[in-house]
């Protein structure tokens, strides 16, 4: 009789296994990567990039061109003239950069918000675009922003999940602007310094400071548009893993906090739809996102990108090693074999400078 | 095909004898007294023969299973028979004052042998036996040549296993009439001479169940008899059409008939017999992918398909985002697909009907089943009360996945939740004079809720009540009514926006029904149906306390639909059928609603908006009267063949307005409005049916074609949510499906099933002249369902007594979606560049399903039978694409990813018992 009921739990333990294991087999979808070879593209559209917003500097926006899926490469519009204007009024004549850049003269105009703006580009075919104007929106500055390092579970290369430390940034703001309900963009790009080794010589070591770019390809973005004002407390805006190079002497994250129109959320928004989508059934289907550049003479014309109309506010947080505790960051000119060239030069990384921001 | 012959001259002869049967004073005075609702042909004959002594003979093939509903008071026997019988085609002659022999009305025009009945028949002390009663097959046997000439006739044949077709050695034969007993020898065989005349037959063998033939022999003949292994009922539903006969036969075109077997033979998703996943096998029936709501019928989208569930209506079928189906398989009594011509009853819906209905009266034992599987259970009862007056049917299923799902290693499956369930109760009471009073409420309700990010929740309600009653002169009337509806609620759980977003759709349904059968040839339908739809407001609320949310509601429109209708199937003559209707709607879009005004000659829109009126609650907005005829004919040939051709005109009112890649379960459910116009269609059919060898393989060739209109079709990036002017996002499109449906089924005998290739394709149009309005240049694009080839593979073979092996094949074309075909930057961004809607194709999709069924206590006669199924749901683990979707990652460009919902093989047990 013993012996039956034993049998019974074992058989029972094992019938849980199974349960187990067989549900749990249903639970992975699986997301692998697809050859997708495109049909042929239908020409080369305009793409305006950029905006302009509150700060008393010089700013730029960018013209290019759709180019195939799948290539890197940038068709960038040069010998474009572009005006900005204030109540339909010009009040800048934009400068061509290099890549088509356009700088917006800093000096010439003070844009201010509750003021109207917008851009008129006239491309070296001679057509010409416009930008809805669009009222520029009060700033909203954040109340603090801060870091915290957690133990976050991630998915590694081979699918398994394991335990990582992450940088998270996370801020506090209010979500109105001047009384309305605040539109809210996040951009956080990073910078750090980096101090070569000493070669021995009578020169000192030179420090670096390296202004990153911004790889992150998720757009964060907030509508205050549904509530009753409050704040977002402690709202994570970006994250990250730590790196020796960049934590081991100074780091800051340069926390861009945009308050933006509803119109200009609303074309994030879609943007976000297409450029971070799940792939489940639940995404809105995508769509090719136009934003508020025309052709003036043909409105049937797809424009793409969008002139922002917004006012920045900025927070930086700095962070050293000590601050990414409990990891351990090493300084990697001592533990990587054979020790890099930068470790004597450190103006080979990329984006680097010897010019000391004025924040830092 | 030889034997069939030789029953039709056997048949011929014996009506011949007509005269001289007469003559001898056959039992034509007798008076008739009964009432039929809604019985089988068989069924009545039967019980006429037990109360006054008839004895039938007949093919049952001829008879068919369609339901008759007859009032006899007093009738002579003659007229009665002729109200049963000939609307259905068939005559009769008395051979014996007593015995009745049924043939088709053409058989009785040919020549017959007048000398046939000269001889009389020697049995006629067992003629009036009471084993008569008893009989189940009625059968004549014998050469007409020696009708009148043999005294004897030797009788040989042989036995088989009805499942698989093998001879069974060792069968006892009991010849009743003689005393006589014989046994099949090893190859099954058996051989017997035997007066001629008429012999009452029980054939028995241990595991099967005991057959009983009353047999007229005239001489020598070959009879072979096939025997059911004593199984067990598992829990597969029973999927019927009109009738239980081969396609050939039935009136109508489209309708799909799955018998039991085959639903038992096909492998669902974690083992669950399921409704939808069974019609999902069916020609012509498609579903966007794993893990979607509803199916597709032709071409339609899943919302122009009406889903009954006795009489009321579903409007979300699905549990568990798909997976499994709202019906609960051990409470349904029959499933029919009009996907084809659809009877002026119905209305509603542009594309099919689905028919769904459950258990009825039992006035026998009770009935216990239920099951348990991976993740579901389920329980059912079906108990006569109060002296057999009274059946209470109770059921219910849940699932038990989330303490599962707590286990998982995955964070996002681990904080996940996914849980269902439904109940079904029924109570019938039977009426003194011909009647059934009944009272129903069905509710199912699903949670999903993922991680933190979003959850959903919708239930289905109905509760009805119904009286079928039986009146005087061949009426039966059913009237109905049914309360029911949908709730749904999306949730955002987390951060100062979280909230719920709720909506739903109720309606108050009310029905009356009335069939006349008595009508020489003609099966009459009319009655009217009005539903009241009541829109719940769309209302967003803050999901928690640290929420900032503002509450919001927005009213939606009210609507009232009302119809009459009449239909009308006629039997021409044996050649020629046809069915007619005729329905109108009526409907009236009520307010409360505030509806805006639009420049006119501009698109809708925020800035082309000049006015509003604000209408109050069931003030009317605006009507719209469509009449909706419905034809559909028959010709057959031959007695294996068929034409049927059907034209349906369909109108709808009600819409799901969803903006997903697929419709998820709280997408919002619509009346029309002034601007979202009713949905109608024009669906044409037409079809070659025809039975190959002895009616053993069912062949046909089904072709369609829908033009519709009104289509709701979305503007880019359509916002829905909270949306008082959804109009401004909608686009009224046309729409347009056609294809062809290839069919070939292996019907009886070892193994069994079927294969079928579907060529489909739904395409959508939007061309007007703003560009706001216009899809893809204005030219016609594939809908998102749009799949142009599908083969289904249904494969049973019965390996022993008590087991049986399903194989299932599923093959369809990827279905379209929106494809890049350039990149651009803004700001750090890389996005994708999407010129025009559903411009490329996921990968095919191809599916092999595997299951093993083992049934326990095959022995007869116990109550308790329990089976365990192993199955193995895509067995070539294949990934099947549900999407492509396009996403950078880091390298720098938006790279194309597969997802795959099922991308795997899925092994599952479940057990099945009933009682």
């Amino acid at each position: 009789m013993i012996r039956v009921s034993r049998k019974i739990l074992t058989f029972r333990k094992a019938f849980f296994k199974l349960l187990l294991t067989l549900f749990i087999f249903t639970l992975f979808s699986c997301v692998e990567s697809f050859n997708y070879k495109p049909a042929h593209s239908e020409g080369s559209y305009l793409v305006v990039s950029g905006g302009i917003n509150d700060l008393p500097e010089k700013q730029a926006f960018y013209l290019s061109r759709t180019t195939v899926y799948g290539t890197r490469y940038v068709e960038y519009i040069q010998g474009a003239t572009a005006q900005i204007l204030e109540y339909g009024n010009v009040v800048d004549q934009c400068k061509g950069l290099n890549y088509g850049g356009y700088q917006i003269d800093g000096d010439k105009i003070q844009p201010k918000p509750g003021r109207s703006y917008s851009v008129r580009i006239q491309l070296p075919d001679g057509n010409q675009y416009e930008s809805t104007p669009e009222i520029m929106p009060y700033p909203v500055v954040p109340d603090s922003a801060n870091m915290d390092v957690k133990l976050d579970l991630v998915r590694n290369d081979q699918g398994a999940y394991v335990s990582q430390y992450n940088i998270h940034i996370k801020i506090t703001t209010s979500l109105t602007a001047n009384g309305h309900p605040a539109f809210l963009r996040w951009n956080v790009p990073e910078a750090y310094s980096f101090t070569e080794l000493s070669t021995g010589s009578l020169s000192y070591p030179k420090t670096c400071y390296i202004q990153e770019p911004i790889t992150d390809q998720i757009i964060r973005i907030f509508s205050g548009g549904d509530l009753s004002g409050g704040k977002l407390v402690d709202y994570q805006v970006f994250s990250r893993s730590p790196s020796y190079l960049e934590f081991f002497y100074i780091h800051y994250f340069i926390v861009q906090q945009y308050s933006i129109t509803r119109s200009a959320y609303n074309y994030w928004n879609r943007l976000k739809t297409v450029a971070n989508p799940s792939g489940s059934f639940i995404d809105t289907p995508p769509a090719a996102v136009i934003g508020n550049i025309y052709n003036v003479k043909d409105k049937n014309e797809p424009v793409l990108g969008y002139f922002e109309v917004s006012s920045l506010s900025i927070k930086r947080i700095k962070a050293t090693h000590a601050d990414l505790l409990p990891t351990t960051v090493f300084n990697p000119c001592q533990i990587i074999y054979p020790t890099p060239d930068y470790c004597y030069n450190c103006l080979l990384l990329p984006h680097s400078s010897v010019d000391r921001p004025a924040y830092w | 095909m030889l034997a069939f012959r030789r029953i039709i001259w056997v048949v011929v002869l014996v009506i011949s004898c007509y005269t001289a049967t007469y003559a001898q004073n056959p039992d034509t005075v007798k008076t008739i007294s009964g009432n039929y609702i809604h019985q089988k042909i068989p069924d009545i004959l039967q019980d006429i023969g037990s109360r006054y002594g008839f004895r039938f003979f007949f093919r049952k093939d001829w008879l068919g299973s369609s339901a008759v509903t007859l009032n006899a008071d007093n009738l002579p026997v003659t007229i009665f028979l002729d109200s049963l019988l000939h609307p259905a085609g068939l005559t009769y002659v008395f051979y014996y004052p007593s015995v009745i022999i049924i043939a088709r009305s053409e058989d009785l025009a040919r020549e017959f042998t007048q000398n046939y009945f000269i001889e009389k028949r020697r049995q006629q002390d067992f003629l009036q036996s009471d084993k008569m009663s008893e009989a189940t097959d009625h059968i004549v046997l014998g050469d007409s040549s020696q009708i009148g000439k043999a005294r004897e006739g030797l009788l040989k044949g042989q036995v088989f296993d009805s499942s698989n077709g093998e001879p069974l050695p060792g069968v006892n034969i009991n010849i009743e009439s003689i005393n006589k007993i014989i046994t099949t020898g090893p190859d099954g065989k058996f051989s017997v001479q035997l007066p001629t005349g008429s012999h009452f037959i029980s054939v028995s063998y241990v595991g099967y169940d005991t057959k009983k033939f009353d047999l007229a022999l005239l001489g020598n003949a070959t009879w072979n008899i096939e025997i059911f292994p004593h199984a067990i009922q598992l829990n597969e539903v029973k999927i019927t059409g009109t009738q239980e006969q081969s396609m050939v036969h039935s009136n109508v075109a489209g309708i799909t008939t799955l018998t039991p077997k085959d639903i038992k033979s096909l492998t669902m998703f974690l083992g669950e017999a399921d409704v939808i996943k069974s019609i999902l096998t069916v020609p012509g029936v498609s579903t966007t992918g794993e893990g979607t709501e509803g199916f597709h019928v032709r071409g339609g989208n899943i919302d122009q398909n009406l889903i009954l569930q006795d009489n009321a209506i579903l409007f979300n079928s699905s549990h568990a985002l798909g997976f499994f189906s709202v019906f609960n398989p051990d409470l349904v009594k029959n499933v029919t697909l009009y996907k084809g011509h659809i009877p002026a009853q119905y209305g509603g819906r542009i594309s099919s009907v689905l028919d769904v209905n459950l258990k009825g009266f039992n006035d026998d034992k009770t009935q216990i089943n239920g099951g348990i599987g991976l993740v579901t259970g389920r329980m059912s009862a079906d108990i006569p009360m109060f002296n057999h007056h009274t059946t209470l049917i109770a059921g219910g299923r849940l699932t038990y996945s989330d303490w599962i799902l707590r286990q998982a290693e995955n964070p996002d499956v681990h904080n996940s939740q996914a849980s269902f369930y439904d109940y079904n109760f029924k109570l019938i009471q039977k009426l003194p004079h011909n009647g059934y009073l009944s009272a129903s409420a069905y509710q199912s309700y699903d949670h999903l809720q993922f991680t933190d990010q979003f959850g959903f929740k919708w239930k289905n309600i109905t509760y009805g009540i119904s009286w079928e009653q039986l009146f005087k002169g061949d009426y039966f009337n059913k009237l109905s009514y049914i309360y029911g509806g949908q709730d749904n609620q999306y949730i955002k759980p987390t951060n100062v926006d979280a909230y719920t977003l709720s909506n739903g759709l109720n309606y108050h349904k009310v029905k009356d029904e009335l069939s006349i059968s008595s009508l020489h040839n003609h099966e009459l339908v009319t009655g009217i149906e009005g539903i009241l739809y009541l829109a719940s407001p769309d209302v967003m609320e803050p999901y928690r306390e640290s929420s900032y949310v503002i509450p919001e509601s927005i009213r939606r429109e009210n609507g009232l639909e009302t119809a009459v209708f009449v239909n009308d199937d006629y039997t021409i003559s044996h050649l020629f059928s046809i069915s007619a209707g005729l329905r109108y709607n009526y409907f009236v879009s009520l307010g409360p609603s505030t509806v805006y005004q639009y420049r006119p000659g501009e698109p809708y829109s925020i800035s082309s908006g000049i006015d509003s009126v604000i209408y109050g609650s069931g003030q009317k907005i605006i009507t719209y009267g469509r009449l909706a005829p419905r034809f559909s004919f028959k010709y057959s040939p031959t007695s294996v063949s068929s034409i049927k051709a059907s034209y349906d005109r369909m109108n709808q009112f009600v819409h799901l307005i969803s903006n997903t890649i697929a419709p998820v379960p709280v997408d919002l459910w619509q009346v029309s409005t002034r601007y979202l116009l009713p949905e109608y269609a024009d669906n044409y059919s037409a079809g070659y049916f025809r039975n190959l060898a002895g009616d053993r393989w069912e062949t046909s060739v089904d072709l369609f074609y829908r033009a519709s209109s009104n289509i709701p079709l979305y503007k880019d990036f359509a916002d829905l949510k909270l949306n008082p002017h959804l109009e401004t996002e909608i686009i009224n499109a046309k729409g347009r499906s056609y294809g062809a449906e290839f069919y070939i089924r292996k019907v009886t005998g070892n193994p069994s099933g079927w294969i079928s290739y579907t060529y489909s394709r739904s395409m959508v149009r939007s061309g007007t002249q703003f560009p706001e309005t216009t899809v893809n240049n204005g030219d016609w694009f594939p809908a998102y369902f749009d799949k142009p080839h599908q083969v289904n593979f249904v494969f049973d073979l019965q390996v022993t007594r008590g087991s049986n092996l399903s194989l299932n094949y599923s093959f369809s074309s990827g279905r379209p979606i929106t494809a890049p075909t350039a990149n651009y930057f803004y700001d750090s961004y890389i996005i994708p560049y999407y010129p025009g809607r559903n411009n490329f194709r996921i990968p095919n999709y191809s599916r092999l399903d595997m299951a093993y069924t083992i049934r326990r206590n095959v022995v007869r006669n116990h109550r308790y039978n329990d089976s365990v199924t192993f199955s193995v749901y895509n067995l070539l683990s294949r990934v099947n694409a549900f999407s492509v979707f396009f996403m950078r990652t880091g390298t720098g460009i938006a790279d194309a990813y597969k997802l795959s919902v099922l991308g795997r093989a899925f092994p599952s047990v479940t057990y099945n018992f009933n009682y």
